[in-house]
This record gives C-alpha cells, sequence and structure tokens, in this order.
C-alpha cells in the first residue's frame, strides 16, 4: 500500500502470517509491470468466521483512496502510519476505546515515545473490543482521521483539544455529547474524514454510528436507519437541527455547536455536492487539509513553542494548563477559528461561514 | 452470588472493623487511615474519558474503578470480561464488594500514596485525541491525569508509575471481594424502538420475562446515547435480570438462541403483545454511592499543579 499504513499486532504479540481464503490461481506468461495479469477479488476470511486484520486494512485502504489521496499533503505526509491492532486488554493503558497519536511522529525514546510503540511514527492503537474489527467508520478510520488532521497542521502537527470535561463528570464524549469546542472540532474531523471514506460527495444520507459488524443483530451491522429494528443510535451528517426550527429551536439542541455531530455536518456542508438548504459551499479535502495547514503560529492556540499546551513536537506538557481553565481558553480553537483560518489565512480565501451557522455551530 | 454479601453490596461480615479502629482518620506516622467510620466517599480511584459506543452504562462509574466508604466498605469493577474469541465486552462489567481489612487498609493507602493526594491534586492536562484518564480523590482532593498519567503527560513521575499499580490493586480487591447480592439495585439502560420486522423472527431476541413494565424504566430520549441510565430497586426483577446477565456472560443460553452479550451487545426484547417494538437493554450493577444520575462526581481538580 506504498508504505501509507502497516497494520501490526499490539502489546509484542508475534506477528501473524493470514491466508487467503481465495482459491489458487495459474500465472500467465507475458506478465509484465505494464501488463499485469488480473488475479480478481482476493478474500480473507469468511462470513461465519471473518479476519479481524483484515477487516482493519481494508477500512483504511478506503480511507488513503477516498479520503485522503487527493491532497498532496497527504500525499506527502500520510506515510508509514502504524496501525496496532489489537490490544489486549488494555495493555496499551492509555488507549482504552483505541487512540490516535499523531505527534509520535516527532518523537523518539529519548523524548518519550513509549516502549510499545516506533520511534518517529504516527500510531494509532486499536483497542480489543469485539466491535472495534467492524466498526471502522467509529474506530480504525476515525483514528487515521485524527492522524490525518495532525500531519495536516503547520509542520505537520497540530492538537486543539483542551479535554473533555465540559459537563460529564466522567468525562467520556460520543457523536451527541456537549464538549469544550476545540474537542468537538477535533472528534467531529476525525469522523468526518472517516465518513468520507465510505460516503461520496453526493451521498443523499451519509450517517455515522458506532456499529458492529460483527453483530448476529443485523440492525446492529450498520448505521443505516430503521434497517432490520436497528436499535442503535445513528447520526445523520447532512441535515441539521436546524430543520423547520432554527438552531436552539424547537427541534434544536442547547448547545448543539458543542456537539462532535455538529462539527462533522458542519465539515460534510463544506465537501458535498449537495445543497440541503444548509449550505452553498462544494469544496475537496485538499482544501481542508491545506487550511488546517495555514493556521497561524502562534495567535491560534496551535504552535506554541516547545513545552506549552498545544505545543506538537515533544511529549512536554503544557505550561499552560494552569491558564487553561478559563472557559474563553478551554473554548479557543473552535469552528469559528476553523472558518476564519479558511477564509483569511488559506490561500483559497474560501467562506464557510454559512455551513458553520447553519449547523448550529454557533450555539454553545 | 457471594454467600455472605450484604443487601448493600457489601461482603463478609468477618471482617467488619470495630468502631474505635474506623475512626481513627491518621494512621500511624507514616500512612494515612481511609476508613473513619462515616457513610462518605473517602477514595475513588477510576478510569474514564471513553469515546462512547451505544451506551454510556458502563462507562458511568469508571472503567475500571474502585471506591471505598468511610466504613470501609469497597466497590470495584476491574478487567472487563472477554469473549472466547479473545475479544473484551468493553461495556459489560461485574462489581465486586468487600470491606478493607485494617491490613488492606494499609496496603491500599501506602500503594496509592493515599497521604499525598492533597499535595498532588491537580488535573495534569494533555491536548489529546481521545480523553482516557485516571482520577484519584479523597471526596475533597481530587488528582486527574490525562491519557492514564502515561509517560507522554507533565506529571509527577510517581503518578505515572502508579497506574499500574492501581491497576494491579484493584484487580486483586476484585478477586477478594464478592458478587453483589441478586437483589440490589441495578442500573438500566433501556431503549424501546421501532423495528423494520416482529421480533419473533429475530433468533436472538428474547421475549420480555419480566413483570416490571418496561414503558416505566424506558429512556426517555432514545437518541442520546449519553442521557442517564434508571435505577431498578425492583428487587425480582433485579434478581431475574442479574441472573440472565451472568448465565449469558458464562456462556449458557437457550438452544437455538444465540448470545448477544459475547457480541459486546445488549439485550434484546420484545413484548408478545408487540412484537415490533425493540426493548434494547444494557445493565450494570448499582453502587450505593451513586447520585440519581448514576454518577459518582468528584471534586474539581484545582487549576493546575
Amino acid at each position: 500500500m506504498d508504505n501509507r499504513f502497516y497494520v501490526h499486532t499490539a502489546s509484542n504479540l508475534p506477528h501473524t502470517q493470514y491466508t487467503s481464503t481465495t482459491g489458487t490461481f495459474t500465472a500467465t506468461h507475458g506478465t509484465t509491470s505494464g501488463s499485469p495479469q488480473n488475479l480478481g477479488g482476493w478474500i480473507w476470511g469468511t462470513s461465519g468466521a471473518p479476519n479481524a486484520p483484515a477487516n482493519v486494512y481494508w477500512a483504511a485502504w478506503m480511507e488513503w483512496q477516498n479520503a485522503l489521496k487527493n491532497s498532496n499533503r497527504m500525499v506527502t505526509y500520510f506515510q508509514n502510519v502504524d496501525i496496532m491492532a489489537f490490544d489486549t486488554n488494555g495493555n496499551l493503558s492509555d488507549c482504552d476505546t483505541s487512540c490516535a497519536r499523531g505527534w509520535f511522529r516527532n518523537m523518539t525514546t529519548a523524548t518519550g515515545t513509549p516502549a510499545w510503540a516506533h520511534e518517529q511514527t504516527p500510531t494509532v492503537v486499536l483497542d480489543d473490543g469485539t466491535a472495534t474489527p467492524y466498526a471502522p467508520q467509529a474506530r480504525v478510520n476515525h483514528e487515521l482521521g485524527h492522524i490525518a488532521d495532525f500531519l495536516s497542521g503547520p509542520n505537520q502537527g497540530l492538537k486543539r483539544s483542551t479535554g473533555y470535561c465540559f459537563n460529564d463528570a466522567s468525562c467520556n464524549w460520543s457523536d451527541g455529547s456537549l464538549e469544550y469546542r476545540p474537542a468537538a472540532l477535533t472528534e467531529g474531523m476525525a469522523t468526518f474524514i472517516a465518513s468520507v471514506s465510505f460516503y461520496t460527495e453526493a451521498a443523499q444520507n451519509p450517517r455515522t454510528c458506532f456499529p458492529n459488524g460483527n453483530d448476529t443483530n443485523v440492525g446492529k451491522r450498520h448505521c443505516y436507519p430503521g434497517s432490520g429494528g436497528s436499535t442503535i443510535t445513528t447520526w445523520g451528517l447532512e441535515t441539521s437541527s436546524w430543520t423547520g426550527a432554527g438552531c436552539g429551536g424547537t427541534n434544536g439542541v442547547p448547545q448543539e455547536g458543542r456537539q462532535p455531530v455538529s462539527a462533522m455536518r458542519f465539515f460534510w456542508d463544506i465537501i458535498d455536492s449537495l445543497n440541503d438548504g444548509q449550505d452553498d459551499i462544494n469544496l475537496s479535502m485538499f482544501n481542508i487539509f491545506d487550511s488546517l495547514a495555514a493556521w497561524p503560529c502562534p495567535s491560534y492556540p496551535a504552535c506554541y513553542s516547545a513545552g506549552q499546551l498545544h505545543d506538537q513536537f515533544t511529549s512536554v506538557n503544557s505550561t499552560l494548563s494552569s491558564a487553561t481553565n478559563s472557559s474563553t481558553e478551554l473554548d479557543d480553537g473552535n469552528g469559528w477559528d476553523f472558518r476564519n483560518n479558511m477564509l483569511n489565512n488559506y490561500s483559497g480565501a474560501d467562506d464557510v461561514q454559512n455551513a458553520y451557522w447553519n449547523n448550529c455551530m454557533g450555539i454553545f | 452470588m457471594g454467600a455472605e454479601a450484604h443487601a448493600d453490596g457489601g461482603g463478609s461480615e468477618t471482617d467488619v472493623i470495630s468502631g474505635s479502629e474506623s475512626s481513627v482518620e491518621t494512621g500511624p506516622a507514616d500512612w494515612r487511615r481511609i476508613c473513619d467510620g462515616s457513610q462518605d466517599l473517602k477514595l475513588a480511584v477510576r478510569r474514564g474519558g471513553y469515546e462512547g459506543g451505544n451506551t454510556f452504562i458502563a462507562h458511568e462509574l469508571g472503567q475500571p474503578y474502585l471506591y471505598v466508604r468511610g466504613d470501609c466498605h469497597y466497590w470495584t469493577a476491574a478487567g472487563q470480561p472477554q469473549n472466547p474469541e479473545g475479544f473484551t465486552l468493553n461495556d459489560w462489567q461485574v462489581t465486586h464488594a468487600g470491606i478493607l481489612t485494617s491490613t488492606m487498609e494499609e496496603e491500599l493507602s501506602r500503594e496509592l500514596l493515599y497521604d499525598r493526594w492533597l499535595e498532588l491534586a491537580g488535573h495534569y492536562m494533555f491536548p489529546n485525541p481521545g480523553g482516557y484518564l485516571i482520577e484519584y480523590s479523597d471526596g475533597t482532593s481530587t488528582i486527574r491525569c490525562d491519557l492514564a498519567c502515561s509517560s507522554e503527560v507533565n506529571a509527577p513521575q510517581e503518578l505515572k508509575d502508579l497506574t499500574p499499580v492501581v491497576n494491579r490493586r484493584i484487580q486483586r480487591l476484585w478477586d477478594e471481594g464478592t458478587e453483589l447480592d441478586l437483589a440490589d439495585p441495578v442500573r438500566i439502560d433501556l431503549r424501546r424502538v421501532s423495528g423494520a420486522r416482529p421480533l419473533t423472527e429475530e433468533p436472538c431476541a428474547l421475549e420480555w420475562p419480566f413483570d416490571l413494565d418496561p414503558a416505566a424504566v424506558a429512556r426517555d430520549d432514545v437518541d442520546d446515547p449519553s442521557s442517564p441510565s434508571r435505577l431498578v430497586t425492583d428487587r425480582i426483577f433485579a434478581s431475574e435480570i442479574r441472573s440472565l446477565r451472568d448465565q449469558y456472560l458464562a456462556g449458557s443460553v437457550p438452544e437455538g438462541s444465540c448470545n448477544l452479550l459475547l457480541e459486546d451487545s445488549s439485550f434484546l426484547f420484545y413484548e408478545a403483545a408487540d412484537p415490533m417494538t425493540v426493548l434494547d437493554l444494557w445493565m450494570r450493577d448499582a453502587v450505593p454511592l451513586e447520585n440519581a444520575d448514576g454518577r459518582i462526581p468528584l471534586p474539581e481538580p484545582p487549576a493546575g499543579p
């Protein structure tokens, strides 16, 4: 796969060789690099005994093909990403439900790369939950979305989250939870990129959820609404609560701009070709990645110098952490900053404010 | 069920600490007592910051977690169960309870640096995608550490070193504790949603076997996966649903049925009179220290170390 990503075992387990379940083939004479022999489809695992790593590989391939490779920035920087699957019972103790560590790209053992990771390598860890191999949008693609988001930043490094404890004692987050605005933007960006792996820009009803493709209940195998008595919560990416009532109106969600799903919808409306009444713009994925590269340093809370909150080059934590308990700073690096950056700092000078307002990003 | 478990989730009575012992707040010179005989939260250690899946019910109290009350009763959930393929069931966990002996209390206090929590209180942040935390609190002072206090976080080394110690200690206390009484309160997350076909045709669905009216305990907002779970104190229902959970987690299902729990999924029920409505049910053990929303709030850590 052109060294874009590698699927590894985690926790120092030995590597495993998987054998395709496709039958044998006969090599033909005359095969050249310019005229390769078509071997047809290859299959790993069966419907009754699916191959978990193969599912992860397929999903990552989809993301590269459909979401990333049309960006020169990704072609240049999205390389040698480690996907460590699957962490066995929390041995990688800071990645309980999967995680992304883009900044490992900038770290060595001397500067803090953990023993379980490779030096100077963007890294995704997938947990060993039963659904993880079969929930690509919410797991491997989401985490790779974080990697792409990080690598698109100035000097190939962008972190913007300020934590997940906005109003939740357990500090959990979900598509519909209320978060500090940069956390919502970051998680929304990651799932948005994941969604582009599976939906074209003309999709009528792109959706996201946490499915389990291996579930015996058909309703839990995917995110399609109303199928098989689905009992999972699925989120449409095309429309917001704006419909009919306006943000915060009858159908609105108080503080909807703090929901990660609002950021997903905001980004979706920037790149989709449908005008659902919420947006009037149709950009490409590379516009988003290139605009992220234009974050000003240090006026936006990325690119601070070493050791500060949004430092992306070392493992040293913020000296601003005590200051960030101001509600203003905790919300710095939000969707409006994204809009302003895209308009004022990016050479494309695109204004995405209609998508911002109409997806209720301004209600927080 | 543990043979000596209490109705409130406590463990064996043989280890009850005397009033004079448990009223002492400070131990010998080099360690600090946890138990003061009160009904207040005196020690909390929990992991949190999870990305939501289909339910937060298993993560409301942390995963894993350890809570100790002033009377030395403790409740803990250690690692999650696994299915036969070795994958972890992230949304299911079983709580164990017990009572700390004097020896256990001292070991716990020393291992977890309990006497230093006031000094170490703070939020050690890291601007990371994913918010995995570890929190320590004595009910007054709280330490919150991003990334489970991994090497990437600018926390004191003693806190970084503490995480594996905590994991081992929680596992040990879980092993030494007992399951809650079958009839102890449970928390459930029950959603009623319309199905596309009769649940009678779904081999994994079970006919609702309980007397409890599902409409009375269903979630208000079916679209919000983080909406609070419901406390159910009906002892008969609690016994039945807890027994069913334990049976399924042990891999035992009726012939011809299937085991959704070992796929880390919820129970699927339906009522005979309405087979088109799915009753999607998650559950967990309730802990007496919880508030009405099923949470055990900790004081916010100070602004910064």
